[in-house]
C-alpha cells in the first residue's frame, strides 16, 4: 500500500513537473491564440486635434492650460471624448470584456473623471460586458484646481480589458 | 491513502483553474499640458446705473446731472463755492489662479482725456490719462476692494457730456 502511495506521489509530482514545459514547448512555437483581444483607442472628435491615437496607445496633448473661469470658479475642467474599441485577433466581433481604468502614473496637478467617476492607482470598473466590436465613448474629464502650482502636467491613464 | 488522494485533487484543480482563466489586454493614455499661472480682474460695484457688474468691462451711466439737480443713483452730491463733486465707491475684484503670488498691485488710468474742468480721482488721486495711478500694492486676492470714486465739475465747466473709461490693471506681485 505504501509502494502504491508512493507511485501515486511520484507520477503526479512527474506529471506537474513536465506539463510547464510542454506548454512552453507550445507557446513557443504556436501562434497567438485568434479570440484574444485588443484595446484600440478611436479619435472620436475629429475636430480637436489634442488627441492622437496609435492602436492600443493615445496621447492628449491639452498644451497649455490657464484658468479662464469665471471667479469663484475653484478649478480649470477640460473634456475630451474618448473612443475605445475591443478588437479580436481573428476579426470577429463577438463576445464581451469587462473595462476598467486607473491612473498609471500622475503629478498630482489633476484630476482625471471618466464619466464622472474619478480615476485613482485602483481601477475603476467603467464597462460590464462591453461589447467586441463597435465604438465606446466615453467622456474624460481633467481637473486643474486653481491652488495648483503651474508647470507641467503629465498622467498616464490604463486601460484594461478583461475577457470573458 | 487519503493524504496521496487529497494532494491528487489539488494537483487536479490547479489545472482547471489555469486553462479557464480570463485574457487581459490593455491599452494607455497618457496626457500631457502645461499648466500657466493667471489673474482675473473684475469690477463688483460702481455708482450710476450699472450693468456688466462681474466681468471686467462694466459700465455705469450718470444720467443728466448737475450741480443743482439730483445725484445720480449711487452717488452724492456735494455742492462747493466753485465747483461740485459727485461721489461713489468702485468695487474692484481679482483672483488668481495656478499663482503663488500672495497679493497684486492696482492701478487705474483714464482712456482718454478728461473735459476741460473735470477731474476724475480714485482714492483721492487725479487720474490722467497719461499716467497710470496705483490705488494699492497690496491689494488682497479674492476679496473685493472699495475705492472711492469722485468726479469733481467746476462751475466753469461746459455743459456737455463727460463720458470716460477707467482702466483698472492688477499685476501680482
Amino acid at each position: 500500500m505504501k509502494r502504491l502511495s508512493a507511485l501515486a506521489i511520484t507520477l503526479l509530482v512527474l506529471l506537474a513537473s513536465t506539463r510547464p514545459a510542454r506548454a512552453e514547448k507550445r507557446r513557443a512555437t504556436a501562434p497567438p491564440a485568434d479570440d484574444s483581444v485588443a484595446i484600440a483607442f478611436i479619435d472620436v472628435d475629429s475636430s480637436d486635434a489634442s488627441m492622437t491615437a496609435a492602436g492600443s496607445e493615445a496621447w492628449i496633448d491639452l498644451k497649455t492650460v490657464t484658468h479662464a473661469g469665471v471667479a469663484g470658479e475653484r478649478m480649470t475642467r477640460m473634456r475630451r471624448r474618448i473612443g475605445i474599441r475591443l478588437l479580436r485577433a481573428n476579426g470577429l466581433a463577438l463576445g464581451t470584456a469587462t473595462i476598467s481604468v486607473r491612473l498609471e502614473s500622475w503629478d498630482g496637478r489633476a484630476t482625471f473623471r471618466i464619466d464622472g467617476k474619478q480615476l485613482s492607482s485602483t481601477p475603476l470598473l467603467i464597462a460590464i460586458r462591453a461589447a467586441v466590436g463597435p465604438v465606446m465613448v466615453y467622456t474624460l474629464d481633467i481637473d486643474v484646481p486653481v491652488s495648483a502650482t503651474e508647470g507641467a502636467l503629465a498622467a498616464s491613464i490604463r486601460w484594461e480589458a478583461l475577457v470573458e | 491513502m487519503k493524504k496521496t488522494l487529497a494532494v491528487g485533487f489539488v494537483v487536479a484543480m490547479f489545472g482547471i483553474v489555469s486553462t479557464a482563466s480570463a485574457a487581459t489586454s490593455s491599452g494607455t493614455l497618457t496626457v500631457t499640458g502645461t499648466v500657466e499661472s493667471s489673474i482675473s480682474l473684475t469690477i463688483e460695484s460702481a455708482g450710476g446705473t450699472t450693468s456688466g457688474t462681474g466681468t471686467a468691462a462694466a459700465s455705469s451711466d450718470l444720467g443728466n446731472i448737475s450741480k443743482f439737480g439730483s445725484a445720480p443713483t449711487g452717488f452724492t452730491l456735494a455742492r462747493g463755492a466753485s465747483n461740485w463733486t459727485l461721489s461713489s465707491t468702485v468695487g474692484v475684484q481679482v483672483v488668481k489662479a495656478n499663482l503663488t503670488s500672495t497679493d497684486y498691485t492696482l492701478t487705474a488710468q483714464l482712456g482718454s482725456a478728461p473735459a476741460s474742468g473735470v477731474a476724475w480721482k480714485l482714492n483721492g488721486s487725479t487720474l490722467s490719462d497719461s499716467a497710470a495711478t496705483t490705488l494699492t500694492s497690496t491689494g488682497t486676492y479674492a476679496s473685493t476692494g472699495s475705492y472711492s470714486w469722485d468726479i469733481v465739475i467746476a462751475d466753469s465747466a461746459a455743459a456737455a457730456a463727460i463720458d470716460n473709461t477707467i482702466n483698472f490693471t492688477a499685476a501680482s506681485n
